[in-house]
C-alpha cells in the first residue's frame, strides 16, 4: 500500500463539501467552461495529493483538455492525445479508473510514462466523468511523488467525479435550454422586424405586402445580405431619423 | 368526452399531466399541422381544467405579445382585447413571473380599460393567468378564462400549474426538433400570422408619420381603443388604407 504517500490529512475532506461548492455555482451566471474550471480547481483543492488536475472531454473521437489547474496537467494530457493512448483516454472512454502508481515502473503506457517522469509526475489518477451520451469525460489528477494517492483519495475522487458529472450534465441541459430560448427570441424578433420593414416599404412605395416582400428579397439578393439584416436596416433607418423625437 | 381517458388501462386515476397528454394526442387528427400545435395545447388545457377557455401567448421585446393558440373564438378575442388595451392579468403575470388569479371585481379595479372591453365583448368574467417559465426565463403565459357560473375557486392552482408546466415541456421538445429552421414550426400559428399584421402596420405608421416604433404602437393602440376596434383589425384597415394615416395623427393631437 501507499507507505511513501503524502501524510494523511488531519481531517479527511468530504466530497459533500465539493458538491456544496458545485451547487453554489449559479447556472445563470456561469458557463460550461467556468464550471469545468471550477471542477478542476476543486479537485486539486479537495483531493489529497493532487499537484495539478484537469478535465478531458472527448467528442467525435477528438480529445481536448477543457480545464486545467496548471501546465503539468495540460502537458501530460496533451502528450496522451498526441499518442492516441494513455490512462486519461482509457479512463474517459472506458469509463474505468486508471492509475499510475509509479511512472518509473509503468509498462502499460511506457512511452507516455517516460514523459510523465521527465515532467515530474510519478503518479496519476484518471477518473471517468460520464457527462452525457456522445461525450466522454475524464478527471485527471497528477501527483509529484510515486504512490501519490491513497485509498481515501481514490474513494474521494470517484465520489467527486460522480457529483461533478451531474453538475456538468445539468449545466449542459441549462445551456441547451438557454440556446433554444435565444433561438426562439431571435426568430420572433426577426419575423416582426421583417413585417415592420414590409409596412415601411408599403407606406413609402405605396405597394402591397407581397410587393414589399419582393423588394426586400431583391435587395437581399442584390447586396448578398440576409433579408433580415436588410429589414433591420430599413426599420433602424426610419425610426432613427426621428431618433430624439418623442 | 371528459369521461374518456380519465382512467388508465389498469383502472387507476390518471394524473392531470397524463390527462393533458391524452387530450393533446387525441386532437392530432383534427389539427395535424405543426403550426397548429399551440391550438391543440390550448384546447387540451381547456379540456382537462374546469375552465371555459384557454389561450397561449409568448412575449418578446418589451410589450410585443404573440398569440399562438386559443381553445375557441372567445378565448382568442379575450387575448386580442388585452393586447389592444395593453393591460390585463396575462401581461401582469408575465411581468411579475407569478400566477394571477383574478375575479371579476379585481379585473375591474386593476385593469379598468380591459375590464370594460371584456364585459362588452365577451362572457368571460374571471381569469387565471400563469407564466410559462423554463429553466432560463419566463417566455409567455397561459390564460384560463371562466364564464359564470364557473369561477376561479373551482380551479386547483396546483393542477393549473402542472398543466402550464406540461405546455412548457411540449414546446421545449417541439422546439428542439426545429433547431435549424428559422424558429420552431409552431411560430407559424395562424394567430401569430394574424398578429404579424400589427407589426406591419407599425412600420406603415413609422414611415407615414415619421414616428418611433413605440409611438407607432401606442398610437395604433389608442386609436383602436377609442374606436372600439381590436388592434389586429385596425392593423388590417390601416394597411389597406381604409383608415388614412392623417386620421390616426389627428387622434394623437387630440388626445395628447
Amino acid at each position: 500500500m501507499a507507505t511513501t504517500g503524502p501524510p494523511a490529512p488531519s481531517s479527511i475532506p468530504d466530497p459533500r463539501d465539493a458538491v456544496a461548492e458545485l451547487a453554489r455555482l449559479n447556472f445563470d451566471a456561469t458557463t460550461m467552461d467556468a464550471m469545468l474550471q471550477r471542477i478542476a480547481d476543486l479537485a486539486k483543492e479537495l483531493i489529497p495529493g493532487v499537484a495539478d488536475g484537469s478535465v478531458t472531454l472527448i467528442a467525435n473521437d477528438k480529445a481536448q483538455t477543457a480545464a486545467y489547474t496548471g501546465q503539468l496537467a495540460l502537458d501530460l494530457d496533451e502528450s496522451q492525445y498526441g499518442r492516441g493512448y494513455g490512462p486519461c483516454l482509457e479512463a474517459a472512454v472506458g469509463e474505468q479508473l486508471r492509475e499510475i502508481t509509479d511512472a518509473r515502473d509503468e509498462t502499460r503506457w511506457a512511452d507516455y510514462a517516460r514523459i510523465a517522469v521527465e515532467r515530474g509526475s510519478l503518479s496519476s489518477l484518471s477518473v471517468p466523468l460520464p457527462v452525457r451520451e456522445g461525450i466522454h469525460g475524464g478527471l485527471n489528477l497528477y501527483a509529484v511523488e510515486a504512490d501519490g494517492f491513497d485509498d481515501d483519495a481514490r474513494h474521494m475522487s470517484r465520489a467527486f467525479a460522480s457529483y461533478a458529472a451531474v453538475a456538468v450534465h445539468n449545466m449542459h441541459l441549462y445551456e441547451s435550454t438557454r440556446e433554444q430560448a435565444e433561438h426562439l427570441d431571435t426568430a420572433m424578433k426577426t419575423r416582426a422586424v421583417i413585417e415592420q420593414a414590409k409596412g415601411i416599404l408599403m407606406s413609402q412605395r405605396r405597394c402591397d405586402a407581397e410587393e414589399a416582400f419582393a423588394l426586400l428579397a431583391a435587395a437581399s439578393q442584390r447586396s448578398n445580405r440576409k433579408l433580415r439584416d436588410i429589414a433591420r436596416a430599413i426599420v433602424d433607418g426610419v425610426t432613427a431619423s426621428d431618433g430624439g423625437r418623442k | 368526452m371528459t369521461q374518456w381517458g380519465s382512467q388508465d388501462a389498469a383502472g387507476s386515476p390518471m394524473t392531470i399531466a397524463e390527462r393533458f397528454a391524452v387530450a393533446v394526442a387525441r386532437s392530432a387528427p383534427d389539427l395535424p399541422g405543426a403550426e397548429l400545435l399551440p391550438e391543440r395545447l390550448a384546447r387540451a388545457c381547456a379540456e382537462v381544467l374546469p375552465v371555459d377557455g384557454a389561450g397561449i401567448s409568448l412575449f418578446f421585446a418589451s410589450d410585443r405579445r404573440l398569440p399562438l393558440g386559443a381553445s375557441d373564438g372567445q378565448a382568442a378575442v379575450t387575448e386580442r382585447l388585452q393586447f389592444t388595451v395593453g393591460e390585463g392579468p396575462c401581461l401582469t403575470a408575465h411581468a411579475s413571473g407569478r400566477p394571477v388569479v383574478a375575479q371579476e371585481a379585481e379585473i375591474g379595479s386593476r385593469w379598468p380599460a380591459f375590464y370594460d372591453e371584456l364585459v362588452t365583448r365577451t362572457a368571460v368574467r374571471e381569469i387565471i393567468s400563469l407564466p410559462l417559465v423554463d429553466e432560463t426565463r419566463g417566455f409567455g403565459a397561459l390564460d384560463l378564462y371562466l364564464v359564470p357560473p364557473n369561477d376561479v375557486r373551482a380551479v386547483t392552482l396546483f393542477d393549473a400549474l402542472a398543466v402550464a408546466s406540461e405546455v412548457v415541456s411540449v414546446f421545449s421538445r417541439a422546439g428542439r426538433a426545429d433547431r435549424d429552421r428559422e424558429g420552431p414550426a409552431w411560430l407559424d400559428a395562424p394567430a401569430a400570422e394574424r398578429r404579424s399584421l400589427v407589426w406591419q402596420a407599425m412600420g406603415f405608421v413609422n414611415a407615414g408619420l415619421e414616428i418611433s416604433s413605440d409611438d407607432a404602437l401606442a398610437l395604433l393602440r389608442a386609436h383602436a381603443y377609442s374606436g372600439g376596434l381590436q388592434l389586429d383589425d385596425l392593423a388590417v384597415q390601416v394597411l389597406s388604407r381604409q383608415i388614412p394615416l392623417e386620421h390616426l395623427g389627428f387622434d394623437r393631437d387630440q388626445t395628447s
